[in-house]
């Protein structure tokens, strides 16, 4: 497995390189003077020349790349134009925000959606079933942005119960309590809208487990049901929720955009959005080599872990 | 149905069975449908802009805008204080609500104050937090890039108040001031009660610095309204400032005088290293001002970004009400909406006319002071893509065009009343504005029948054509981030162009991309665009002939009109520091755009603001709504 996992890291690096070059042609050649976003409308002559300067803009695009690879080695994220900061400490103050939304949507989908997904497989087409399989489909075709404005307008404003956004409330000290209550509602939206997805996976994994062959031997053998559905079927049913973990992964650096701008959410996804939007180049990019990075371990765990799981999958 | 001729054509017949746009748009946002999706489309440019080039203005001995008068200190819990604050001089100056469209006195639960310098009944108390949100990027600070605009106003005074409603300048920080015979010195006379947070006593160093800060940082915003301070401001003694300038100007006092003073002990060190206040430390160093509010936390990096002061208690012109103050970065807009229904915000600005439908059924104030912005969209006399460059050039069909637009439609549809719509050009100051002048009434038989005496005339299919048979098409362009609703402006005359058979088609672009057509390619007709405007005229870029883009670099004049009276009254007007004597002049150049019109003028918008029911002393202040936030005070 050692080998497994070292081959594997040696082919992302080539990968990694092909993702930074793309996006660097990508940002370069899109419309607009990177420094003149910047800067804005009002930017004398001077100052956009100073700022191209300061960025590389001057430079030809090749020149560019390499100089912006060569920090990247040496551990130097560069300084974000817009803040004047340093954007390795940019992403490090907004990474645990989006880790705890996404990290706890993550779980919170897990312990949700497995037993949804067993009780509708184990009671097929029951009332229960039916009313699960109802809740998922509206889970799946609700966009997350209507969802979030939707509880927005019913927790926040009818019934004041919880707060609009942000992560605390400003102008008193930090509260556990405080927090707690501001991740509800994001958190709410991410999970409901996962696990209806996840839970839907499950139960046809489960489904199609239960109807082999050695299901109905274990069951003539006078196992429990009980023993059955999660001794036996469930270890088998539950890889593509491992897919599934895998590639959820990302997200807890990518961040959920959509969920981020409209809950005031100050973590990675809201950055992408406005560092993007405002061409802040080193923190677009320092953003999608992190992503394209944990990306490439994401799937590396996954697979390790379909190793750890299934004694039929081996690693070479 | 109506008959129609029998030579209508089936195209022709369709259109009529089509709802206009306008209705269907109108429509929809009564139903409040299209409110929260527009909401959250928009964003729209807060920060504060202003033309790009400006003269100086010299306050020489005018009447009512030129005598220093005393500022009021105390909230106004009485009638209007000033000699200019009655309402009869406001609507004199044009400050009145729209004509023809009224404000209604009640929207739903929302109370609808349209009066300039509003009164109180009662004694204000002191309360605990005040907390505002706003869309400003508080990513940075540097109070001469003016990257955001509220946060200085919190801190920092200027040197010369503008008034509230009327724009006409105030003694501030600056007691008093007198003016050289030439017109170029100006000696300014300082407060001495004066402090900043720090408790060091203001003085003329720190004005000294502030102007010079602002007239050479690199990054200043403002650095246009300081080309004639090529001289250092002199420091007579330690309450006593002379600035010499190079020329006469006309808007010195009411734009460079208005711009925020620092504390020269905070930045002098940093500055004579870097020349710039870029990269200081702001979030560990709050800034020290004399305002009325002392800065304790700036968190940019919090959710949302916010800054929390403490109360002045000394300050000068009287201590807030509020003991903390919280400011907080909101940008989307459908965020401050369900912030302003949970309450958590005690005021909300801006606020357009769509929602207002969506929070008319909680209590509050809803105030609608007319705003020192215009819109209009900028005709491009030299498009590198009309097929018909001489359509636009000639007047009779700009004219035409003018009278083709129905302003009371889209005053009523897209700003339910809160706009002057038929003010004309970019003069939306009160202490300036021409009230002799109108656009005109929407009459499109008119208009086509100008049309066709110019020549065009509508063919078979219902297109105007030129004298070549082809048809005319208009190609306008627009920013995708405007504070106002142009866009939907834009859609209103779109339909009412296609009712006179021209096709306009409109492509919304982001800032850059816009700047980069509108200053480089020309391939525009029409540039539709709002702006916020400083009190001094400072506009001429936008009109000179000699500041086309063509032929000037950073130059404006992107549509090249050209008009040799109005280049003598521009020269003149920049120069005139006597107010009264340079409105005269604006009156004359505002009757010159007016009929030969540069741009279609759509009228000035009106601001509007919540205010929770039980705050009151709010003060609309059209230089920046949020600027006398420590007049306000909560009761019960």
């Amino acid at each position: 497995m050692g080998r497994y996992v070292i081959r594997r890291l040696v082919q992302a690096i080539p990968l990694l390189i092909g993702i930074s070059l793309i996006v660097f042609l990508m940002i370069h050649l899109a419309p607009g003077d990177a420094a003149e976003f910047a800067l804005g409308e009002r930017a004398s002559q001077t100052e956009i020349i100073r700022l191209r300067h300061y960025l590389g803009l001057d430079l030809p695009w090749y020149q560019q790349y390499f100089h912006l690879m060569g920090h990247w080695l040496r551990g130097d994220l560069g300084i974000s134009v817009l803040q004047q900061r340093s954007v390795f400490t940019i992403l490090w103050e907004r990474l645990p925000r989006t880790a705890e939304l996404l990290g706890g949507s993550i779980l919170l989908s897990l312990l949700i959606a497995l037993p949804i997904g067993v009780f509708s497989a184990v009671r097929q087409y029951s009332f229960g079933d039916n009313v699960v399989t109802v809740i998922s489909f509206l889970g799946i075709s609700i966009p997350s942005f209507w969802l979030a404005i939707l509880l927005i307008l019913f927790f926040s404003v009818d019934l004041h119960w919880l707060p609009t956004g942000g992560t605390q409330t400003i102008g008193r000290s930090f509260s556990l309590l405080d927090h707690l209550k501001h991740l509800i509602l994001p958190l709410a939206v991410l999970t409901l809208i996962r696990t209806a997805g996840w839970s839907r996976y499950l139960r046809s994994s489960m489904l199609e487990v239960l109807s082999l062959d050695y299901v109905r031997t274990a069951r003539a053998k006078g196992l429990t049901g009980r023993e059955v559905l999660f001794r036996h079927a469930l270890r088998n049913a539950i890889m593509p929720i491992i897919t599934l973990l895998g590639l959820s992964l990302p997200d807890m650096v990518g961040g959920a955009i959509i969920t981020e701008q409209i809950f005031n959410w100050n973590g990675l996804g809201q950055l992408t959005v406005t560092a993007t939007v405002r061409r802040d180049i080193p923190v677009v990019m320092a953003l999608v080599m992190l992503s394209g990075a944990v990306i490439v371990l994401a799937n590396l765990l996954a697979d390790l872990w379909y190793g750890v799981v299934d004694p039929r999958v081996t690693l070479h | 149905m109506t008959p129609q001729p029998e030579t209508e054509s089936a195209e022709q017949r369709f259109a009529r069975m089509l709802i206009s746009r306008r209705r269907l748009l109108g429509s929809l946002m009564a139903a409040g449908l299209v409110g929260p999706v527009l909401a959250a489309c928009g964003g729209g440019n807060n920060n504060k802009k202003a033309a790009t080039t400006g003269g100086a203005a010299n306050n020489k001995g005018a009447s009512n805008l030129a005598t220093p008068q005393a500022p009021s200190a105390a909230p106004n819990t009485g009638a209007g204080a000033g000699a200019t604050g009655t309402p009869a001089a406001a609507a004199a100056s044009g400050g009145s609500p729209a004509a023809g469209v009224a404000a209604p006195a009640t929207i739903g639960k929302l109370t609808v104050r349209t009066e300039p310098y509003p009164s109180y009944t009662g004694s204000p108390v002191d309360s605990d937090t005040l907390t505002i949100i706003r869309s400003e990027d508080l990513s940075a600070f540097n109070p001469t890039a003016l990257n955001s605009y509220s946060p200085y106003t919190f801190v920092y005074d200027p040197l010369v108040w503008i008034d509230e409603y009327t724009l006409d300048p105030k003694p501030w920080l600056a007691s008093s001031w007198s003016i050289s015979p030439d017109g170029k010195s100006y000696t300014f006379k300082l407060r001495s009660d004066v402090k900043w947070h720090d408790g060091t006593p203001f003085t003329a160093d720190d004005v000294a610095f502030s102007f010079i800060a602002y007239r050479d940082d690199p990054d200043s915003a403002v650095a246009r309204f300081f080309p004639l301070m090529q001289k250092d401001p002199v420091v007579v003694d330690a309450q006593t400032i002379r600035f010499d300038l190079s020329d006469t100007s006309g808007d010195w006092i009411l734009n460079a005088c208005n711009q925020f003073i620092m504390q020269k002990a905070q930045f002098n060190d940093f500055w004579n290293q870097k020349k710039s206040l870029k990269d200081y430390p702001y979030t560990d160093k709050m800034l020290i001002g004399t305002g009325a509010w002392k800065q304790t936390k700036y968190a940019p990096g919090d959710s949302p970004p916010n800054i929390q002061y403490a109360r002045n208690d000394s300050y000068w012109a009287g201590k807030p009400h509020f003991q903390k103050f919280i400011f907080q970065q909101v940008d989307k807009t459908e965020a401050q909406i369900t912030a302003w229904l949970n309450g958590s915000t005690d005021l909300l600005w801006p606020v357009t006319a769509t929602e207002v439908d969506q929070v008319k059924n909680q209590e509050a104030w809803l105030y609608d002071p007319p705003a020192v912005a215009f819109m209009n969209a900028w005709i491009n006399f030299k498009s590198t893509k009309q097929d018909h460059p001489e359509f636009m050039q000639n007047k009779q069909v700009r004219q035409a065009l003018s009278i083709g637009i129905d302003r009371k439609g889209y005053a009523q549809a897209i700003f339910k009343g809160f706009v002057d719509e038929q003010k004309i050009g970019s003069i939306a100051f009160p202490w300036a504005y021409n009230a002799t002048l109108k656009s005109p009434d929407y009459d499109q038989a008119k208009a086509q029948q100008m049309l066709a005496d110019a020549g065009y005339k509508k063919d078979s299919s219902g297109s105007l054509v030129g004298q070549d048979g082809k048809p005319i098409k208009l190609i306008g362009i627009i920013s995708n981030s405007q504070q106002y609703p142009v866009d939907k402006i834009a859609v209103s005359v779109q339909e009412d162009f296609r009712k006179l058979g021209l096709a306009l088609q409109i492509d919304t672009l982001e800032p850059q991309t816009l700047k980069n057509r509108r200053l480089k390619v020309f391939d525009w007709d029409l540039y539709f665009a709002s702006r916020i405007l400083f009190a001094g005229f400072s506009d001429y870029g936008y009109y000179k002939s000699d500041w086309d883009p063509r032929v000037k670099a950073n130059g404006l004049n992107a549509g090249a009109w050209s008009n040799p009276q109005a280049d003598k009254l521009l020269d003149q007007i920049i120069r005139e520091p006597d107010l009264v004597k340079q409105k005269d002049l604006l009156g004359q150049f505002q009757a010159i755009i007016n009929d030969d019109l540069p741009a279609l003028w759509f009228g000035f918008p009106r601001d509007l603001i919540l205010v929770k029911k039980n705050f009151l002393g709010f003060q609309p202040n059209a230089m920046w709504q949020y600027w006398d936030t420590w007049k306000l005070w909560k009761s019960g």
